[in-house]
């Protein structure tokens, strides 16, 4: 399967909402489940990695929360929805990938959250970089929140599985798997 | 073993890429093995292993570097001068790729990394001139700043030379000047240090190491079955055998297990054996050099396999690896604090750390275990204990404490990797279990459909046991019947009587037919079938299937079932004198 490229994800992105998150009852239930899955607790630091356009990104608890895409457009929208609200300055966007994402630039994280991208087209045969570079990313006793299709995604992080659930979503399965590191 | 790669990267673009993952894979099997550096690599000694890489394509700065890391190997790279920080172009048929820079280089040396001369431009040397060749294997002095020793202390022939082409060994004579030793391409040797042999590593090279079993042993925990299957499935290091042992369940497991079964090998007993014997019985069923029980109410976190095969495969004489464990379910807190477990910051999930493997911990092992049941093991080590017993202590705990009596090592693996369910006997399967079941019922639903769709079919297909044609065999028509072929079809005719043929079926076929029947009838009325078994004499009246008739074109499909074997059928079209076109007649079975 060839790799995605950032290009041809900027084209969806020419358009805010290219696949009708905001209209979509099956997507404000998802982000309603992750949002109530997640323990309660104070986050200093939140990472969304594949933010898109900020829908699941805006509503994150947390004193800092860095969104991360491979879109530069996308990643545009997300700071036009951030600035238009009055606590904009909580929310940082930065167009990158995970694979290339350096924890002295970036320091790490309370929650990482990551979904839609663990998928061969974006990651390859590669799952194990990724698991190194969300560590590097991940404190110590950090939550990690992943949402994925269940027939595309066959990888489970090496964290302590905290709950896990699959719902459906549109005409797939959607598995979210709450850790604890 | 010297090893070879070329590039590392996130897909496999050519013969002379191999995946992350796999990258990963291979890595993590040279655990067996003492990894080392050129200038220690002893060829004689079959645990040495040297990774080398020739290029130096920027993808194993960007990706294998990373997995070099992780496992803590040194590594030494073997760069063509002219082309660091260019690309690959003069390579026709590879895909465009582009060469680490100086700067990535150099980063790698404070990585693992030790740098290594491979030609400055990876030209055939055997049509140059001296000067040529003298350019080709001598490190230009910027490099030798940038990278002084122990950096380019060995060199990587580019092509073989054959000796013809070398006469008087000038271009080898040049190697040994510049070089403490040098490694061949094709045909090397293990006793020449200027020819050393190296192997070319490729996505599909499985490096020798030894293969792992995990069994799940379920014994009436169908409502957590699907969570632990799962957990074995998503491995990061998938093990090489999974077995699921039932212990004559009597719950709900089965159906959970068909869910499964086509992923894993499933054994079920017929009448239930007990722990210590079901034990050994899975054990000895399966054939992976380690070996890990997983109770079916519990879980394995994704690195399980991935850490301890690898803790097994660095201490040779190692007979369990032991890990940490959470612990979690509505009953987590009262074995936590008779445990001396940890609260986790997530409410109900606690954290239980094992000591390490100290003289007085070991010598304790009979009055404290620290070894839980669900280690990885040695078979080795489990047949010289005598492998599980009946005792007075728990089945586990009696085997390891004779393991290490026997002198078997225990490592340990300070990481949570079984996450251990203390529940309550209630029968309430989890919401994560049934999902978990629905998923897989759904993945089968679908590959069946898809199958289908393509016009093939995973089922067993029907075969026709019994087609009516002009050459059909074992037909008896009955008195006034006539038969008569024509363009059309089968005519059949009775004027005086109930038409009637009997069809003698192979024996022992089948105790189910299905019938489908296609006829125009000259009146209506009511098409009689009967069955006789190998046992009966005569078609008697419970077996009759009655179908009414009308006048005009009839199409029927009817199952015929019986308890024993059908051995042949009978069939009145029509339970009165008249005259039917017969188009089609066939009995089939599966």
């Amino acid at each position: 399967m060839a790799i995605q490229k950032a290009s041809e994800l900027d084209e969806f992105y020419s358009v805010e909402d290219p696949w009708h998150y905001d209209e979509t009852q099956a997507d404000e239930l998802r982000a309603t489940l992750l949002l109530s899955e997640l323990p309660s607790r104070g986050y200093r630091r939140v990472l969304d990695i594949g933010c898109g356009n900020g829908f699941v990104t805006l509503r994150l608890p947390g004193a800092e929360i860095f969104g991360v895409d491979l879109s530069e457009r996308a990643i545009e929208w997300s700071q036009r929805r951030a600035s238009a609200r009055p606590d904009a300055d909580r929310f940082t966007f930065r167009p990158a990938s995970i694979f290339d994402m350096d924890p002295t630039q970036y320091g790490r994280f309370d929650l990482i959250v990551i979904t839609g991208v663990i998928y061969p087209q974006y990651v390859g045969k590669a799952f194990s970089f990724v698991a190194l570079s969300v560590d590097r990313l991940l404190n110590d006793g950090g939550i990690l929140a992943s949402v994925h299709i269940d027939e595309w995604c066959p990888w489970r992080f090496p964290y302590t599985l905290v709950h896990g659930a699959l719902y459906p979503y549109r005409q797939f399965t959607h598995r979210m798997e709450i850790y604890e590191k | 073993m010297i090893i070879l790669y070329h590039k590392v990267d996130i897909e496999q673009k050519s013969i002379w890429y191999v995946t992350v993952d796999t990258f990963d894979r291979q890595m993590a099997d040279l655990q067996a093995y003492d990894v080392v550096c050129l200038d220690e690599y002893n060829p004689e000694n079959p645990k040495h292993v040297v990774i080398t890489f020739d290029g130096i394509y920027e993808n194993v700065w960007r990706y294998g570097a990373a997995i070099l890391e992780k496992w803590g190997y040194p590594y030494e790279l073997f760069v063509i001068g002219d082309h660091i920080g260019g690309d690959n172009a003069f390579d026709q048929g590879e895909p465009l790729e582009r060469f680490a820079s100086l700067e990535m280089l150099e980063e790698l040396t404070h990585r693992g990394a030790r740098i290594q001369w491979h030609t400055a431009g990876h030209r055939p040397m055997d049509l140059m001139s001296s000067a040529e060749v003298s350019r080709e294997l001598t490190v230009p002095n910027e490099l030798k700043t940038r990278f002084p020793d122990p950096h380019f202390r060995w060199f990587a022939y580019p092509h073989d030379i054959d000796r013809s082409a070398d006469p008087g060994g000038k271009i080898t004579g040049l190697v040994k000047q510049n070089f403490t030793g040098a490694l061949a391409v094709l045909a090397g040797s293990s006793t020449d240090r200027y020819r050393l042999n190296r192997l070319t590593v490729f996505e599909k090279t499985v490096l020798p190491s030894s293969r792992t079993s995990i069994i799940i042993a379920n014994y009436n925990y169908g409502r957590f079955l699907a969570e632990a299957i799962d957990s074995v499935l998503r491995q990061t290091h998938p093990p090489d055998e999974i077995l699921l042992i039932d212990d004559a369940s009597t719950d709900e497991s089965r159906s959970v297990i068909d869910v499964f079964s086509d992923r894993i090998t499933v054994e079920i007993n017929e009448r239930n054996l007990g722990i210590v014997e079901n034990f050994k019985k899975a054990v000895s069923l399966t054939t992976g050099d380690y070996v890990g029980i997983l109770g079916a109410d519990n879980r394995m976190r994704s690195d399980y396999v991935e850490r301890t095969k690898a803790a097994l495969d660095a201490h040779p004489d190692a007979a369990v690896a032991y890990t940490d464990m959470t612990i979690f379910g509505p009953l987590a807190g009262l074995l936590a604090s008779k445990a001396g477990a940890s609260p986790s910051t997530i409410a109900g999930l606690y954290h239980w750390a094992f000591p390490d493997p100290t003289p007085n911990v070991v010598a304790n092992i009979r009055r404290r275990n620290f070894v839980h049941g669900s280690s990885l093991f040695r078979r080795t080590w489990y047949d010289r204990a005598g492998g599980y017993r009946t005792s007075s202590n728990a089945e586990d705990h009696d085997l390891f404490s004779r393991m290490l009596r026997g002198g078997g090592q225990a490592v340990r693996v300070p990481h949570r990797l079984i996450e251990y369910r203390q529940h309550s006997q209630e029968q309430a399967n989890t919401v994560l279990n049934l999902q978990l079941r629905i998923t897989a019922l759904e993945r089968t639903n679908r590959e069946l459909r898809t199958a289908l769709a393509q016009g093939r079919s995973s089922l067993a297909s029907a075969k026709a046991v019994f087609e009516f044609t002009p050459s059909s065999q074992g037909v008896v028509v009955r008195a006034g019947t006539r038969l008569t072929w024509t363009e059309e079809g089968l005519e059949i005719e009775s004027t005086h009587n109930d038409p009637g043929v009997i069809i003698s079926l192979p024996k022992g076929h089948s105790s189910w037919f299905g019938l489908r029947a296609i006829y125009r009838s000259d009146c209506d009325g009511y098409a009689q079938f009967y069955s006789r078994t190998a046992e009966e004499k005569t078609f008697s009246g419970k077996s009759q299937i009655l179908y009414a008739i009308k006048k005009g074109w009839n199409f029927l499909a009817l199952p015929i079932q019986r308890d024993e074997y059908v051995e042949s059928v009978r069939f009145d079209p029509l339970d009165r004198p008249g005259r039917m076109l017969l188009q089609e007649f066939v009995l089939y079975t599966l």
